[in-house]
């Protein structure tokens, strides 16, 4: 097991230890470590989310107890919590978190710089999901719904991202050019392509020239580096801890967050890292905890937290050799501890522990975000923070007895009772060795008569109380009523659109809560995010511009990653600027009742909001001024331009276009008959007018008599396709 | 935005609504049909000399300024969409360049 501790942390080794015992003694009860959930203490803070868990799924542990002979009967428990929980999460997960960054002085260069931040920080959340193969916001309102609170935990890894890499220098420029294909000339001449060096232009400006050699350019190295670090992804690792392994302190400061937060998680331990025997964490114990500490070329890194001791695999997890590490992770303000604990069988003591990792760190708090979902002003954490399930959990082991009960009786008394009587006259029914001599049975073969002195006689009904049907429902109705509300409403076809407004906004007051809440968490995270991409590497921070590839999402969904382009923000920018993070609180089903309200608004007369806030407002367009533009177009359109259009085009593609009809007739565009003259008119031949002939002169020839016209010049052949029978060029005539 | 810009998106939205339009429209009209097929080759023939009788020959300006003189029934043909075939079903009956075209 490696050891690095920075030098000059503040706290020692056994002060750290001593720390990391207190808080275990708060949360997972004195002398226990956080490890040993095997048998759940609801006075404890960590044993309380775990019973949450084990109603939430149906564990055993948790079956309704009944007395004997009942105790064999079905083991009822309710779905109620796991189906409100999916109901709640998939509204909560509707819409995705957004960041809106700008700055206090707007101006252009402002408000590119905040727009391209809020570009970055969507894409350090998007790229953190999609590596670590986890969704924030499902797993912050499964913890907010069904456990406590929800939590997440970040961290800054500078390591994940390239370092700027050196300058090239090369002999000769690789990459021909297209033209010349390097030989320098074209057509005998010199390329103009490349003009003359042989090289592919784009190559070339990379590189200058210099003591015989080709450097590459400061922005070519630039480039690259961008290019090199949008493609690594960012440098931020986002956890969602399990909350029963949190421990926390707060201090009467009016510093930032948490005074002290701890992490513990069971670690299950690969037998190829328990190879080497027993592990004992002690100052410079080399032993592995996981198979990269071993053999640093395979990259299987240390595991996550293992299923808690009550959990199904638990038993599974740890290898043949059954053992385990808990590793706790001990942050104050300024300062991160890593400590390893071997305590395998759930005891805790400061001689089990080693101190493995240490280091200050940039963040000014503990880098943690408690998103909680019902807060109480009390200092037990315990009954601080409740889930929105906490009601169910409370009645559900009553209403789970109480039908686990029901069931067996009603199984009891499904078939009638029978026994024989006595008719004064009847010998015992008993055999000597004292069994009895005739039995009930089910099958048919086995009928028998009843016995001389006997009569079958059916015993009084015997029926379940209704007292006790009453209270079995009493009590489920008291479990539906504890269970949260999940923004749905109850519509029929005759529902009006505000009925179902009115319901959907009773019924989703818990819901905006929850994402308010969640809001504020993703606010901290972020600002923490633009704190250490602000700050230099001496301090801790990232020391550079962070640069990313910018991703859209298309109509159906489909998130498109833009690789030709990279968008960073300068660090001395990012103080000076303002986030703000947000979650919809519009589900689909609201909008869509919404948009029916927005409809009746807008055919009421006597309704004066305009119609640019009703598109914002009622159908969430944000930028309702295209919209109407977009719609005014389409109306003066097909009112005023259409009809015009059509006539138009109808003249222009069929208006010179002529078919010559069985009588001989031209017939033109509507089948309209005309004369062969107007089709010739409508090419550009004109009758030519002589002196004394009929017909309209041509123009520029003046009728007047006196005046007569000069004779048209005249062609000796027409070019084709005049060149037809029936007609003939006039020789000699201009 | 002002009621300027709004007018200018507007204009702009109408023109490209209107060239889409254009192309769509003109896809409707694709293979028309036409015809003056019912008549036997003589019939048309006969038809045809019908025709250019009627009209007997006149002078007539180009626009390019050439003088030609000819039935304007037979100069119409080559305006009109089935013209030209009834040219050649005319020259086809009757052999005209043929003898040309043997030579």
């Amino acid at each position: 097991m490696a050891v690095d501790i920075e030098r000059g942390m503040k706290l020692t080794d056994t002060q750290v230890f001593a720390l990391i015992t207190s808080l275990s003694d708060r949360f997972n009860g004195r002398g226990q470590s956080a490890a040993s959930g095997l048998n759940v203490d609801t006075r404890t803070f960590s044993g309380r989310v775990d019973w949450r868990r084990q109603h939430l799924f149906n564990m055993p542990q948790v079956d309704p107890k009944l007395d004997a002979p009942w105790d064999q009967g079905s083991k009822y428990q309710s779905d109620l919590p796991r189906r409100i929980a999916v109901e709640m999460t998939s509204r909560l997960t509707e819409n995705p978190v957004t960041f809106d960054v700008s700055s206090p002085k707007e101006n252009s260069k402002s408000s590119a710089a905040g727009d391209d931040f809020a570009t970055v920080l969507a894409e350090i959340w998007r790229d953190v999901q999609q590596r670590l193969q986890i969704n924030i916001q499902e797993a912050v309102s499964m913890g907010q719904i069904a456990e406590c609170f929800g939590l997440i935990h970040w961290r800054m890894d500078a390591d994940l991202v390239p370092s700027v890499g050196e300058a090239e220098e090369l002999d000769e420029l690789p990459g021909d050019c297209a033209m010349c294909e390097g030989t320098k000339k074209a057509a005998g001449k010199r390329c103009t392509e490349c003009g003359g060096s042989g090289t592919d232009k784009a190559t070339a400006k990379r590189y200058k020239a210099g003591g015989g050699k080709y450097s590459e350019t400061d922005d070519s190295l630039q480039n690259r580096t961008k290019q090199a670090r949008a493609l690594a992804g960012t440098p931020f690792y986002v956890e969602l801890p399990d909350v029963a392994g949190f421990m926390w302190s707060t201090d009467r400061s009016a510093r930032a967050g948490l005074a002290t937060a701890c992490l513990s998680r069971r670690v299950g331990m690969l037998d190829y890292c328990q190879a080497n025997g027993d592990m004992v964490a002690r100052e410079g114990d080399e032993r592995p905890t996981s198979v990269e500490a071993q053999n640093p070329d395979v990259p299987i890194g240390e595991e996550r937290e293992a299923p808690r001791q009550w959990m199904p695999s638990s038993v599974n997890w740890d290898g043949q050799s059954n053992d385990e590490i808990t590793v706790y992770e001990f942050w104050t303000r300024d300062e991160y501890y890593e400590v390893v604990s071997f305590d395998h069988g759930g005891g805790l003591s400061a001689d089990g522990m080693g101190l493995r990792k240490a280091f200050s760190h940039p963040y000014k708090f503990p880098p943690f975000a408690i998103i909680p979902a019902v807060v109480y002003n009390v200092a037990d954490p315990i009954l601080k923070y409740e889930p929105y399930l906490e009601g169910v959990y409370r009645i559900k082991p009553f209403h789970d007895r109480k039908m686990a009960l029901l069931d067996v009786m009603a199984e009891k008394v499904a078939l009638s009772y029978y026994y024989w009587k006595n008719i004064a006259s009847g010998q015992p029914l008993l055999r000597e060795d004292g069994s009895v001599m005739v039995e009930f049975s089910r099958d048919s073969a086995a009928a028998n008569i009843a016995p001389p002195g006997y009569e079958l006689v059916k015993a009084e009904d015997v029926t379940i109380h209704p007292a006790f049907v009453d209270s079995v429902k009493n009590t489920g109705e008291e479990l539906r009523e504890a269970a949260p509300p999940t923004g749905q409403a109850e519509v029929t076809a005759t529902t009006q659109p505000f009925a179902i407004k009115l319901q959907q906004e009773q019924s989703s007051i818990v819901l905006r809560s929850a994402l308010r809440r969640q809001v504020g968490g993703y606010q901290l995270w972020a600002e923490s995010v633009a704190h250490c991409l602000a700050l230099p590497v001496g301090d801790g921070g990232y020391g550079g511009t962070l640069w990313v590839h910018p991703s859209t999402v298309d109509s159906e969904g489909r998130r498109i990653t833009d690789r030709s382009k990279t968008i960073g923000v300068d660090p001395k920018v990012i103080p000076t600027l303002t986030i703000n993070t947000n979650i919809s609180g519009t589900s689909q089903a609201e909008q869509t009742t919404k948009i029916q309200i927005g409809i009746q608004l807008m055919g009421d007369p006597n309704i004066t909001i305009p119609r640019k806030k009703l598109l914002q407002d009622y159908f969430g367009i944000e930028r309702p001024e295209d919209t109407i533009a977009e719609y005014n177009a389409q109306v003066t359109f097909d009112t005023k331009i259409r009809p015009g259009l059509v006539d138009r085009e109808l003249a222009k593609r069929f208006g010179g276009i002529f078919i010559v009809a069985p009588d001989g007739q031209p017939v033109g565009f509507g089948g309209k008959s005309v004369t062969p003259q107007d089709v010739l008119a409508q090419n550009g031949i004109t009758p030519v007018v002589q002196p004394g002939m009929a017909g309209s002169p041509p123009p520029g020839m003046s009728p007047t008599p006196g005046a007569p016209p000069p004779p048209p010049p005249m062609a000796m052949a027409p070019s084709a396709p005049m060149q037809v029978p029936g007609s003939m060029p006039v020789p000699g005539m201009q | 935005m002002n009621d300027k810009e709004s007018i200018a998106l507007e204009i702009d939205q109408v023109e490209m609504i209107a060239e889409q339009f254009v192309v769509e429209f003109g896809e409707q009209f694709q293979g028309e049909p036409y015809g003056l097929n019912s008549l036997s080759n003589e019939e048309h023939a006969v038809w045809f000399e019908q025709q250019v009788a009627k009209y007997p020959p006149e002078a007539f300006k180009t626009k390019d300024g050439m003088t030609i003189i000819g039935s304007a029934w037979v100069m119409m043909l080559p305006f009109t969409e089935n013209g030209e075939l009834e040219i050649r079903r005319y020259e086809r009956t009757r052999g005209i360049g043929k003898v040309a075209n043997d030579g």
